[in-house]
C-alpha cells in the first residue's frame, strides 16, 4: 500500500509519514504542488492526502491534474480551509473526501481504509482465502482461527497478494507497495517474505510463476 | 474639483426652496415695479397731451371771442371779464372738470378770466409750456400757452394728485394677480422640487438595502443623468469595500491555515507519542512536540503583531533611534545566528534618530531574522546605516539563494513564501517590515548583492526625524 502526502508543512509532513508508516503503509512525501505533481505521474498510489496550501502548484490543480488523466486514485483532502465554498470546491474538483487540520489520527487513518476501501470494490478490511484472514485495519493474520505472528515486511506482501487475489502481482509491483522513495531496495526482500509466509501459513497458499511473480489463487 | 463643503448642512430641499424662492421673489418685484414706472410714465404722456389740448382749444375759444368783439378794429382787442364770454356749454364742460382742474387767461398783466379752482397765481408766466406749481394743501401741474398777437396768455392747471390715484389703480390691478401667483408657484417650485430629488431618495433607499454581501455595483442608466456622478463614486466605494473584503478573507484562509497547520502537526505528535512504546523515540518525538508548539505560538505573535500594524491609524510614537533599535535586534538574534553558525556583521557610525520605536525594532529585528534563516551555514549577514539627503538607510546583505526579481514584489505579501523560502520561515516577516516602513512612510526594496554575489541585498529607506510620514492609504 504504497501512498502519497502532498504537505508542504515539514513537521506536520514528517509526523504524517510516521503515523501512517506505522499503520503499514509504504508513504513517499512531497513538499510543494510540483513535487507531488510528478510523483502522482511517476507512481501508482492507493491514496493521495493533499494539502490545499502548497508552493508553486496548489493543490486543486494537482487534483485537476490527476483527474484530468483519468486517474481515479483515492484523493483525501486535508487542509486548514474550513468554509463550506472550499469543502465545495474541493470535492467537486475530484477530491473523495475532505477533513479539515487539526484533525484526529484515528479518524484520518479510518477515512484512509474507507477509501481503499471503495477503490478495490470491497465492503470490509478483512480478506481471506484458504483459510487464512488477513485484517487490514487491526493489521492481523490468522489462519485456521489462530492468529499468526508476522513480520511488517511479510504482512505488506501477504496483504498486496490478499488485495489482488487470483491475479500475478510481479515482483517490481510488490516492491514498490514495499519500499518509499528513500529506501534502499534489497535484491531479495520479496523472495524472503514469500518464504516467511509459505512457512507459517502453508506452501499451498502462494504460487509462483516465473516471468509473472506471485498469486494467491481464487478459492475453487 | 473644489473639497468646500456646503455653507449650510441643512436640508438640500429647503436650500434649494430658498434659493428658487428668492429668484423667484425678485423676478416679481422687478417686473412689478417696471410695469409700474411704464404706466406711470404713459400716464404722465397721454395727460400732458390732453393740457396742451385743453389749452389750444381754449385758445381757440378765446380767439372766437376776441375777432368777434366790438372793439375789433379800434386798438388791442379788449376781453370783457364778465362770464358771458363762455357760452353755458362751455362753463358746464369747464365745470365738469371738478376740482381737479383749473384755468386761468390773461390778456396783458390782467386776468380776464379764470376757474374757481386752482391756487393763486400773481401774473401770467414769461415762458410757454410745462411748470409745477406748489399750493397750500395740493400741488398742480400747469401749461402755459402764449398768443402773442393778442398778448393773451392761456394757463391750463391739473392736480397731480389725480395722476396718483390712476397709477395706483394701475399698481393695485398688477399687485393682486402677482401676489396671489406667489403662493401658487411657492407651492407649485415645492412640489417639482421634492419631485426632482425622489430620484435621489430611491438612490438613499437603493442604497439602505445594500448588505455586505451584495456590493454589485449600481447600473447607471436607471439613474438620472444627473446622478450618474454620485453613482459612479459609489460604485467605485463598492470596489473597494469589496476588494478589502477579500483582502481580509483572504487573509484569515491563510491564518487559518498558517496555524491550524502547526496545531495539526501538534495534535498528531501527541497521538503518535501516546502510541510509541519505546522510551528514546517517545523523547525524539515530545521534542519534536515541543518544537511545534514553539512554532505555533510564534506564528501566532507574529500574526497578532501584523494585525495590530494594520489596524494602526497613525504613528503617534516619536523618539526613536534606529542604531539603538537595530544594534538591540541584533543581540536578541546572536544566539540565533550562533545556532546556525552565521556571522554577524554591523557598520553604523553616530546616532540615526526619528520614527517610532517599535517600529523600527520590527524592521531591524525581522529583516535580521530573515537573512539568518536563509544564509548557509560560515556565512556572512552584514548590517549597515547609512544617511544621506535626508533620509536614514537601513542594509541588510545575506548570503542565502535571494529572491528571483519576478518575487521581490510578492514576497512583501502576507503570507507569501517563495520557493525558496525557510522551511521555518512564517512568510510574515517581509510583511510586518513592510508593513512598519509604510507606517514611517518610508520604502522597502529587495536588490541582488552590490558586489554581484549569491544573496539577497534589503534596503529599507526611512525619513529623518522631523520629516512628515506619508499619509496613511486606505
Amino acid at each position: 500500500m504504497r501512498l502519497l502526502i502532498a504537505e508542504d508543512d515539514p513537521m506536520l509532513g514528517s509526523g504524517l509519514r510516521r503515523a501512517l508508516q506505522r499503520a503499514g503503509y509504504t508513504v513517499d512525501l512531497a513538499t510543494n504542488g510540483e513535487d507531488a505533481v510528478a510523483a502522482m505521474r511517476a507512481q501508482t498510489y492507493a491514496l493521495i492526502l493533499l494539502d490545499l496550501g502548497l508552493p508553486k502548484v496548489g493543490g486543486l490543480e494537482a487534483l485537476r491534474d490527476v483527474r484530468s488523466r483519468r486517474d481515479r486514485t483515492p484523493v483525501i483532502i486535508v487542509t486548514a480551509r474550513d468554509r463550506p465554498e472550499q469543502k465545495v470546491e474541493g470535492l467537486d474538483a475530484g477530491a473523495d473526501d475532505y477533513v479539515v487540520k487539526p484533525f484526529d489520527l484515528d479518524e484520518l487513518l479510518a477515512r484512509i481504509r474507507a477509501q481503499i476501501r471503495r477503490g478495490e470494490q470491497r465492503t470490509s478490511d478483512a480478506l481471506s482465502a484458504r483459510g487464512v484472514s488477513v485484517d487490514l485495519a487491526a493489521r492481523t493474520v490468522t489462519s485456521n482461527g489462530g492468529l499468526v505472528s508476522v513480520t511488517a515486511k511479510e504482512f505488506k506482501v501477504l496483504a498486496a497478494l490478499m488485495r489482488r487475489q487470483g491475479q500475478f502481482v510481479s515482483k517490481e509491483a510488490l516492491e514498490g507497495a514495499l519500499y518509499d522513495d528513500t529506501a534502499e531496495v534489497e535484491s531479495n526482500t520479496i523472495e524472503t517474505a514469500v518464504y516467511g509466509l509459505r512457512r507459517k501459513l502453508g506452501a499451498g497458499l502462494i504460487l509462483t510463476a516465473r516471468g509473472l511473480g506471485y498469486t494467491i489463487p481464487k478459492e475453487a | 474639483m473644489s473639497r468646500r463643503p456646503l455653507a449650510r448642512p441643512g436640508s438640500l430641499l429647503a436650500a434649494l426652496f430658498g434659493r428658487v424662492g428668492v429668484l423667484f421673489l425678485v423676478i416679481v418685484l422687478v417686473v412689478g415695479l417696471i410695469a409700474f414706472f411704464t404706466a406711470q410714465k404713459r400716464i404722465n404722456e397721454i395727460y400732458d397731451a390732453q393740457m396742451i389740448v385743453g389749452a389750444n382749444v381754449l385758445r381757440a375759444l378765446i380767439s372766437e371771442e376776441l375777432s368777434e368783439g366790438p372793439n375789433a378794429e379800434a386798438g388791442p382787442p379788449q376781453l370783457s371779464i364778465d362770464d358771458s364770454i363762455l357760452s353755458p356749454e362751455d362753463r358746464e364742460a369747464f365745470d365738469s372738470y371738478a376740482e381737479w382742474r383749473m384755468f386761468r387767461i390773461w390778456q396783458g398783466r390782467r386776468l380776464v378770466l379764470g376757474s374757481d379752482t386752482g391756487p393763486a397765481i400773481a401774473g401770467p408766466p414769461v415762458e410757454d409750456g410745462f411748470s409745477e406749481v406748489a399750493a397750500k394743501d395740493d400741488h398742480w401741474r400747469t401749461y402755459t400757452l402764449h398768443v402773442p398777437a393778442k398778448g393773451v396768455t392761456v394757463l391750463i392747471g391739473e392736480r397731480t394728485d389725480i395722476r396718483l390715484v390712476l397709477v395706483q389703480g394701475i399698481a393695485l390691478g398688477l399687485a393682486l394677480p402677482l401676489l396671489l401667483l406667489i403662493p401658487t408657484a411657492g407651492v407649485l417650485i415645492w412640489l417639482s422640487l421634492s419631485d426632482g430629488l425622489q430620484a435621489l431618495r430611491n438612490l438613499v433607499a437603493e442604497l439602505g438595502r445594500r448588505t455586505l454581501r451584495d456590493l454589485s455595483p449600481l447600473r447607471l442608466d436607471a439613474w438620472p443623468r444627473d446622478l450618474n456622478p454620485l453613482v459612479r463614486s459609489i460604485n467605485r466605494l463598492f470596489e473597494r469595500i469589496d476588494r478589502s473584503l477579500m483582502n481580509e478573507r483572504r487573509f484569515l484562509d491563510d491564518a487559518a491555515h498558517q496555524l491550524r497547520t502547526p496545531l495539526a502537526a501538534v495534535k498528531l505528535q501527541a497521538q503518535l507519542i501516546a502510541g510509541e512504546a519505546d522510551p528514546a523515540e517517545r523523547q525524539a518525538m515530545t521534542a519534536q512536540l515541543i518544537d511545534s508548539v514553539d512554532r505555533a505560538a510564534d506564528m501566532t505573535d507574529r500574526l497578532l503583531t501584523l494585525a495590530r500594524l494594520e489596524a494602526r491609524r497613525g504613528v503617534a510614537e516619536e523618539g526613536g533611534d534606529l542604531r539603538e533599535e537595530t544594534v538591540a535586534a541584533l543581540a536578541d538574534l546572536a544566539p540565533l545566528a550562533a545556532r546556525r553558525e552565521v556571522e554577524l556583521a554591523f557598520e553604523g557610525p553616530g546616532a540615526f534618530p526619528g520614527g517610532d520605536p517599535v517600529l523600527l525594532r520590527l524592521i531591524a529585528a525581522n529583516l535580521v531574522e530573515n537573512a539568518i534563516n536563509h544564509a548557509p551555514e560560515g556565512s556572512e549577514v552584514s548590517v549597515r546605516l547609512s544617511a544621506a539627503g535626508g533620509r536614514r538607510q537601513l542594509t541588510v546583505v545575506d548570503a542565502g539563494p535571494g529572491i528571483p526579481r519576478a518575487e521581490r514584489e510578492r514576497v512583501l505579501e502576507r503570507f507569501y513564501r517563495g520557493p525558496g523560502a525557510a522551511p521555518r520561515g512564517s512568510g510574515l516577516g517581509l510583511s510586518i517590515v513592510g508593513e512598519a516602513v509604510r507606517l514611517l512612510g518610508g520604502r522597502v526594496e529587495l536588490r541582488d548583492r552590490a558586489d554581484g554575489a549569491q544573496g539577497l541585498c534589503a534596503v529599507v529607506e526611512l525619513p529623518d526625524a522631523g520629516a512628515v510620514p506619508a499619509p496613511l492609504q486606505t
